[in-house]
């Protein structure tokens, strides 16, 4: 037998055959050299003290004391005034003349309109979330707007529009980024001096600042997404303190916070999607802590799903609520919204119709299946099958929708349709569930008839559905009878007679035992206009293409009443309805390559500037404005971004190699924890839009610019003190400051505006793609 | 595959050194057990308890394996006779071979060099051009049999390998075992393997390099010896050859590129106490062999290709002029004649082939869609040359010499060379062509196409219309001009573009065929676009001009010898450019996450009168056994890591290492070889998985010995020569193990109708093999 003793003389490396040749020679099996890699020595610290990478070490930073937490606290007045100061530096670079330009500009015509909305209360479809929006409407509130003006592209203010406060309003948001600058790097545990370099980095970018001067959502969106990080980094600093009231008030913040910058722009995901890699990441680590009892581990679960989860859904909700709650006037674009919500809007003219719909009726039929229109019939005939008049489903409302209700026989009064009187006349009343009608089409005095020994024209599968004249004997035929069932009606409808638009209805053939459908295909162009085919479907099958809602009732006999109090309204269905036509919306928006697009441009040539892009036309006398960045910062950030993964591999190798350099405990967490907030805040604010079909413009990439801005400082202070002694780190610092104020300053003339002819200034080209005095796309 | 860093630390916070000792002394039962078995195993005094059975079970297996692959792969391997699916193209290019005639493939020319490397080796001529599916071989006198019987050799080898591979890695012998019956009685790999097709050999190469590299990388200790080497060249030289068989191999070398890098990390890890000087050792030596080597072994095989492929053959059209010039006997050295002003010339579309035409009938008025013509006279593109397709080249000025020189040339009288140099048509020349027959000029105008209104009508005019001159002229471009100097327009070997010097727009035509009133004729139109190389025509012929001996030879001495590697790149970047253009839809082509539940096949071929079939299918309980085994490893390595992340100890760490090392390598295998087609635009089918089938395999089989073989890491500590691996399996394994076997072979014997084709099935057989809807067999009525 063999004795393999404690710790084996192991073979570390490949080379030697000597050494495996003595294992051999021992006695010991040919086996043992195989178990080498489980004999070697721990790895130095550096990775390692990652335990995503390996198991936790005794040093790693992820202890969960419950000691008390320590407050965050300001480091007495002197960084105070540091902040303050540097706020007072942002304020001036975004109001400085903030009012000079007096004319609608830019997007200012979209943001501005939907703003107004709210004061004067119509409904609008956007595709942003409307937060933002509803924050441009506080300001137009504040401004004394009156909600008349409709910010028309290009157009003067007038007198009664303070547009002035209103692109104050919007700037403070701008400004807000930069002491919000100053606490996320001051939370990362980086000295006074540089979290002031980053604070005037964010300040000097000239796209920043110029997208902050103007009504647009890019500043709150900017701004609520650097609240979340500022969040998240108050949160991170109190990890090692779970469940203390600091923790908590972070950890509900970020939440918070999550739901603001969802709720301006759905960009806001990228930010979610940021919290969360950093929440997995946390809790795979407590999942690989033995230590950590099963009931702790479960209540970080569900704070974390509560914070993270419940609260910005909430708050996402709640926006939306106050949005239903203030757009209470009918617009048109408000169609697609379900009719419970529409008839809740001012001015709708479907709010107010009679509620029984009785023999003698005019109604006006909608498919249920979207997309499929009215149910319509005009004065042509098929041109295959019976050749009788056409039934069709048409889109838009005209008189050929009207059709005539006829109550034949009460339900139950007939089984067959032997026992049915086709000549008798109709019943007065109003028409219930399981009745007789007979529908007359208005305008041509014919009758919807089936007729199975036909197949519908197009699709071919279903019975032909057609009408006959009043005077052929067809007409009188029982297949010209049909039966209405209700289906799922609405809950205040449920007393068993038909009204509009709450019960949706089926029309079954009192012979044929078919159901009037839309079959979904569209007839020929050429005698059918390209109108929905309708057909009578024998099948049991049953969906909305078999369902009819009665849109319109015109009853002169009768006396018209609200609707809404009728129906049902479900905050959940608008809210869901909505979400999804915005969504619809947002991916219609692709480009088209045929046009070039003058302001369009690829995600691949963002980080590096390759087009800014005019903001207003670029006559001589105009004010013009370009959005332009600070290229040092521009071109500088992207540099850093792109290297970070270059130097994390290089690091893994000097891991591998044990030259790594020597960190203190937890030093090398700190560091990298950090870096993976700011360069993972990039990559989720930037590689996104490479997946994205719609139209990509450059003010885009600000909110990953601003994480962008944030780790250029963060690694420039990190390799200074690496490599630098005090005397080196203050020159990068005073030089760097200076060279981006700088050229902040130089660009500053298209930030806030340049008034004389283009040529006059002089040296803006630093790139030979971009606009400033020729544009390629100038069409 | 962190095995190396992650073993070490078993307990989270008890690390420490001195655990380290602790932990060796610490008896981790099941290792010591193992440690202590696996070397008794090897002492004589417990050998005695195994039978010699057991102990060469290992042989026995094998042997077991290699009689039956042989039996699936030549079972009536003469039926049928008749040209199957795609020996359409690799019998046909092996007679190019044997013909020595140039033709051009996607494909690298390994495997079919080697299809013709049999052919050779038989005495076959190369007579047979295998154009249709279901042409007869007796009749023709083609020796199929001997084909089929020298590519089988590659499919007969798969089984073999598939159990080296698996008893390599240290798999047990009825692990390994399994997985060789499951791909012996698979009935795509029987389809495939048995036919004139590429991949089986591809397979070949592919499993030969995973196996080379397996045992590459048992010999890690004993590095830079003799047998290292050797199974490191060998691996290089498999993957040369996979790679020049198919591009697909690229795929391999990039499992092999993953595992050499995981290699790599392991030695450079400090703690092995390499330096940096052996670290480049190794890593030079592993370029070397793993990418200098196959990337010489690929041109080797080029070479090869153009030194065998020496006469002018189909594939010359593909080629630019220089290089079909190199080829013997070819067209455009025997009829490049230069284009003088006043010939009759000839014009060929060069994609499609057809020459421009133009007849006494006339665009209708009104088409189809309502639009109006200008009905003019009609200029289309013919298939067959007749007087209709003469053209005179003219010069756009009345020239009075030009005048003299046409009527004496007409009254045939010899005009001296000089002379009539000074006739010669150039780059960028303006020239009107006549149409000989009808006697008009060919023009183009601002009126929409027939069937194509973005582009505008071509048609003739009369030639004294002057009205019209402007759109008659034309400007010559000679393709690549610029480059070559050969500004000289010549019939064959110029490609020209004819672009309206009014308009810029260029002569073009395409595949779709005009209505009845235009003869079945090609629309020709103008394109807006003039740059495309679509529009390339080349001059076929000048009338009544022939080669003397004399010309040709003067021709021969003009034309430059291109080099190999200029030859090599020109192929290449047409094999891309071409393989990439193969997006035309056929009708048995598959999408790539279809393939592992395999909801339809490949029909290869039928016989109406009895009711035969081949359909390329594989074995669907095979199939989805494996997609099983793949989807069990998926789920117990997630579970495994995450027990082990709370220090719950799933499995041993020898075993552990094993599932993350050797079973991840097989699941790394498998991904490779499936996921990139997701990223290809090319149209896809079926047996483009069949590679990754064959890993899918190997992880049934690497499952089974996870659930069913006790003492599992018993086997990862011997190679499988090894008395060790002797070991009695477990009733329940066996059990298990024929169980899958016996469920795989009745449905291989159950489908293999469609596998072979050798018997006919009534309509009920073939609806009964019809397992899912979606089998889209024949002869189901």
């Amino acid at each position: 037998m063999n004795d393999y003793g404690p710790a084996p003389p192991v073979v570390f490396y490949d080379q030697s055959n000597s050494n495996s040749n003595s294992i051999s020679g021992s006695g010991g099996a040919a086996g043992n050299e195989k178990f080498d890699d489980m004999h070697l020595p721990p790895k130095p610290v550096g990775f390692s003290a990652y335990p995503l990478a390996d198991r936790i070490m005794p040093d790693s930073p992820i202890d969960y004391p419950t000691t008390r937490p320590q407050r965050i606290r300001w480091r007495g007045a002197s960084e105070q005034t540091v902040l303050i100061a540097l706020t007072l530096i942002a304020a001036f670079t975004k109001l400085y003349r903030i009012g000079r330009c007096n004319r609608v500009s830019w997007d200012e015509a979209h943001f501005g309109k939907f703003g107004a909305y709210y004061l004067n209360r119509t409904f609008y479809m956007d595709v942003h979330p409307p937060l933002a929006k509803m924050l441009v409407g506080l300001s137009e509130l504040m401004a004394g707007h009156n909600g008349t003006f409709t910010f028309k592209g290009g157009h003067t203010y007038p007198d009664y529009v303070n547009y002035r406060f209103m692109r104050i309003f919007n700037a403070l948001f701008g400004i807000a980024l930069t002491p919000m600058s100053f606490v996320i790097f001051r939370q990362l545990r980086i000295p006074v001096h540089f979290a002031a370099m980053a604070t005037l980095f964010v300040t000097f970018d000239n796209a920043i600042c110029v997208m902050s001067r103007f009504i647009l959502l890019d500043a709150p969106l900017l701004a609520f997404t650097a609240l979340s990080l500022t969040m998240l980094a108050c949160f991170h600093r109190q990890r090692a303190y779970p469940f203390s009231p600091l923790w908590w008030r972070y950890l509900l913040l970020t939440g918070v916070s999550l739901g603001l910058v969802l709720s301006a722009k759905w960009v806001g995901l990228f930010a979610v999607a940021l919290v969360g890699f950093y929440t997995v990441v946390e809790l795979f680590e407590m999942f690989c802590n033995a230590h950590m009892p099963v009931r702790a581990y479960a209540r970080h679960w569900v704070a974390r799903i509560v914070a993270l989860i419940i609260i910005p859904l909430f708050i996402y909700s709640l926006t939306f609520k106050m949005h239903f709650m203030i757009l209470n006037r009918y617009h048109n674009s408000a169609n697609f919204m379900p009719v419970g919500f529409q008839v809740r809007l001012r001015g709708n003219p479907l709010a107010r119709q009679p509620y029984d719909i009785q023999t003698g009726s005019y109604v006006r039929l909608q498919s249920n299946d979207p997309g499929a229109g009215y149910l319509h019939s005009h004065d042509h005939k098929y041109p295959t099958g019976s050749q009788r008049q056409q039934i069709t489903g048409y889109g838009y409302a005209d008189q050929n929708n009207f059709w005539s209700i006829d109550r034949r026989m009460a339900a139950g009064t007939f089984k067959t349709k032997d026992e049915v009187d086709t000549a008798a006349e109709p019943i007065a009343g109003p028409i219930q569930d399981g009745d007789l009608v007979s529908m007359r089409h208005n305008s041509t005095n014919t009758y919807l008839y089936a007729d199975m020994a036909f197949t519908a024209p197009i699709s071919g599968k279903y019975a032909e559905i057609s009408a006959v004249s009043a005077n052929k004997d067809e007409a009188k035929s029982p297949s010209a009878l049909w039966i209405v069932e209700i289906v799922n009606p609405e809950k205040r409808m449920k007393d068993g007679h038909i009204h509009p638009l709450g019960t949706p209805i089926r029309l079954r053939n009192l012979v044929h035992n078919c159901v009037l459908m839309s079959t979904g295909e569209r007839l020929d162009k050429d005698w059918g206009w390209g109108q929905s085919e309708m057909a009578c479907d024998a099948t049991a099958k049953s969906d909305n293409k078999h369902l009819w809602t009665i849109e319109r009732h015109v009853n002169k006999n009768l006396k018209a009443t609200n609707m809404g109090q009728h129906m049902s309204s479900s905050f959940l269905r608008d809210f869901a309805v909505l979400n999804k036509h915005m969504w619809l919306t947002n991916n219609a928006l692709i480009p088209d390559h045929d046009k070039h697009n003058v302001l369009e441009s690829d995600p691949i040539t963002w980080p590096f500037m390759i087009y800014p892009m005019r903001m207003v036309g670029w006559d001589d006398k105009g004010i013009k404005y370009l959005e332009i960045g600070n290229p040092l910062l521009w071109w500088g950030s992207a540099i850093a971004c792109l290297l970070f993964p270059l130097q994390i591999l290089y690091w893994l190798v000097c891991w591998q190699r044990g030259c790594l350099k020597h960190w203190r405990a937890g030093e090398f967490r700190e560091y990298l924890d950090g870096a993976m907030m700011l360069w993972g805040g990039w990559v989720l604010h930037y590689l996104p839009f490479f997946l994205m079909g719609r139209v990509t413009y450059l003010h885009h990439y600000l909110p990953a610019l601003f994480f962008g801005i944030l780790f250029l400082v963060y690694q420039v202070y990190h390799a200074s003190i690496w490599y630098l002694k005090d005397r080196g780190v203050r020159r990068v610092l005073y030089t760097l400051t200076t060279a981006i104020a700088l050229v902040f300053w130089w660009f500053s003339p298209l930030t806030y505006g340049w008034d004389k002819p283009i040529r006059e200034l002089k040296g803006m080209q630093w790139a030979s793609s971009w606009p400033v005095y020729e544009d390629r796309f100038e069409l | 595959m962190s095995v190396d860093e992650s073993v070490n630390y078993d307990k989270v916070g008890k690390y420490s050194a001195k655990s380290e000792t602790m932990r060796a002394s610490d008896t981790r039962p099941t290792d010591q057990a193992a440690r202590s078995s696996s070397s008794s195993s090897n002492s004589n005094s417990n050998s005695k308890r195994v039978s010699s059975f057991v102990q060469r079970s290992s042989l026995y297996a094998f042997s077991l394996v290699v009689l039956l692959s042989f039996i699936t792969r030549y079972w009536k391997i003469w039926d049928p006779a008749q040209v199957v699916f795609d020996e359409v193209h690799f019998g046909k290019f092996a007679s190019y071979y044997l013909r020595r005639q140039y033709y051009f493939d996607v494909h690298p020319p390994l495997a079919k060099m080697l299809i013709a490397l049999g052919g050779w080796l038989i005495g076959y001529d190369g007579h047979f051009l295998f154009e249709k599916i279901g042409m007869e071989y007796v009749s023709n006198g083609v020796p199929y049999i001997m084909l089929r019987g020298w590519v089988a050799l590659f499919g007969f080898a798969l089984p073999p390998l598939a159990y080296m591979i698996m008893a390599e890695s240290g798999y047990s012998v009825i692990a390994s075992l399994l997985v060789a019956l499951m791909v012996t009685f698979d009935n795509a790999l029987v389809t495939q393997g048995r036919l004139i097709l590429l991949d089986n050999i591809m397979i070949f190469f592919m499993l030969a390099a995973v196996y080379s590299y397996i045992k590459f990388f048992k010999l890690r200790y004993k590095a830079f010896g003799v047998q290292w080497w050797t199974w490191l060249l060998t691996t290089g030289a498999m993957l040369g050859c996979v790679v020049s068989c198919k591009l697909v191999g690229l795929f391999t070398i990039s499992l092999v590129g993953f595992a050499v890098l995981y290699d790599l990390w392991r030695i450079i890890d400090i703690r092995r106490g390499t330096t940096m000087a052996q670290f480049a050792q190794h890593f030079m030596a592993r370029a070397f062999a793993l990418i200098a080597v196959p990337f010489a072994l690929y041109l080797t095989f080029f070479y090869i290709h153009f030194a065998v492929l020496t006469k002018t053959g189909p594939g010359d059209a593909y080629h630019t002029s220089q290089f079909q010039m190199q080829l013997i006997d070819n067209p455009m050295t025997k009829n490049s004649f230069d284009v003088h002003y006043g010939d009759q010339i000839v014009f060929r579309h060069r994609d499609s082939g057809v020459y421009l035409d133009s007849n006494t009938g006339r665009y209708p008025l009104h088409y189809e869609d309502k639009r109006v013509s200008s009905r003019g006279q009609q200029v289309t593109g013919a298939n067959k040359l007749s007087d209709n397709g003469f053209w005179m080249i003219k010069p756009i000025r009345d020239i009075p010499e030009f005048e003299t020189f046409l009527t004496r040339r007409v009254a045939g009288e010899d005009i001296p060379e000089e002379e009539m140099s000074k006739w010669n048509v150039y780059d960028t020349d303006l020239v009107q062509l006549e149409h000989v027959v009808t006697g008009t000029n060919l023009r183009t105008h601002d009126v929409a196409s027939p069937m194509t209104p973005t582009n505008m009508e071509f048609t003739t005019v009369a030639l004294n219309d002057t009205a019209a001159f402007e759109d008659t002229v034309w400007q010559i471009s000679i393709d690549g001009a610029s480059k070559s100097n050969s500004t000289q327009l010549k019939t064959s070997s110029s490609f020209v573009r004819l672009i309206s010097n009014k308009h810029g727009v260029a002569m073009w035509t395409h595949k779709k065929k005009l209505p009845e009133w235009g003869h079945g004729h090609q629309e020709i139109n103008g394109n807006k676009k003039p740059d495309e190389k679509s529009n390339l025509w080349t001059i076929t012929q000048i009338r009544g001009r022939k080669a003397t001996a004399a010309d040709q030879e003067a021709i021969k001495k003009k034309v430059v010898p291109m080099s190999f590697l200029s030859k090599y790149a020109e192929l290449q970047g047409l094999m891309i450019k071409h393989n990439n253009a193969l997006t035309s839809v056929h009708p048995f082509q598959s999408s790539p996450l279809s393939w592992p539940f395999l909801p339809r096949g490949i029909s290869f071929w039928t016989n109406n009168k009895e009711h035969k079939q081949i359909y390329l299918l594989g074995n669907p309980v095979g199939w989805w056994l494996s997609d099983l085994a793949l989807a069990a490893y998926g789920f117990l390595m997630v579970a495994i890591e995450l027990c082990r992340r709370r220090n719950e100890q799933v499995v041993s760490s020898i075993v552990h290492r094993h599932m993350v090392r050797s079973t991840g390598f097989i699941a790394l295998a498998w991904f490779i070889h499936y996921f990139p087609f997701f990223l290809m635009g090319r149209s896809l089918f079926l047996h483009h998985y069949l590679p990754a089938s064959i890993f899918a395999y190997m992880m049934l089989g690497a499952c089974f010995q996870v659930f069913f073989v006790a003492e599992y890491q018993r086997f990862t500590l011997r190679s499988w020569e090894g008395r060790a691996r002797a070991l009695v399996p477990s009733a329940a394994s066996i059990v298990v193990l024929a169980a899958i076997v016996a469920l795989q072979f009745v449905t291989f014997v159950f489908f293999s109708p469609l596998a072979y084709g050798t018997t006919g099935l009534t309509p009920e057989e073939v609806n009964a093999r019809r397992w899912m809807a979606t089998y889209d067999l024949h002869f189901q009525k």
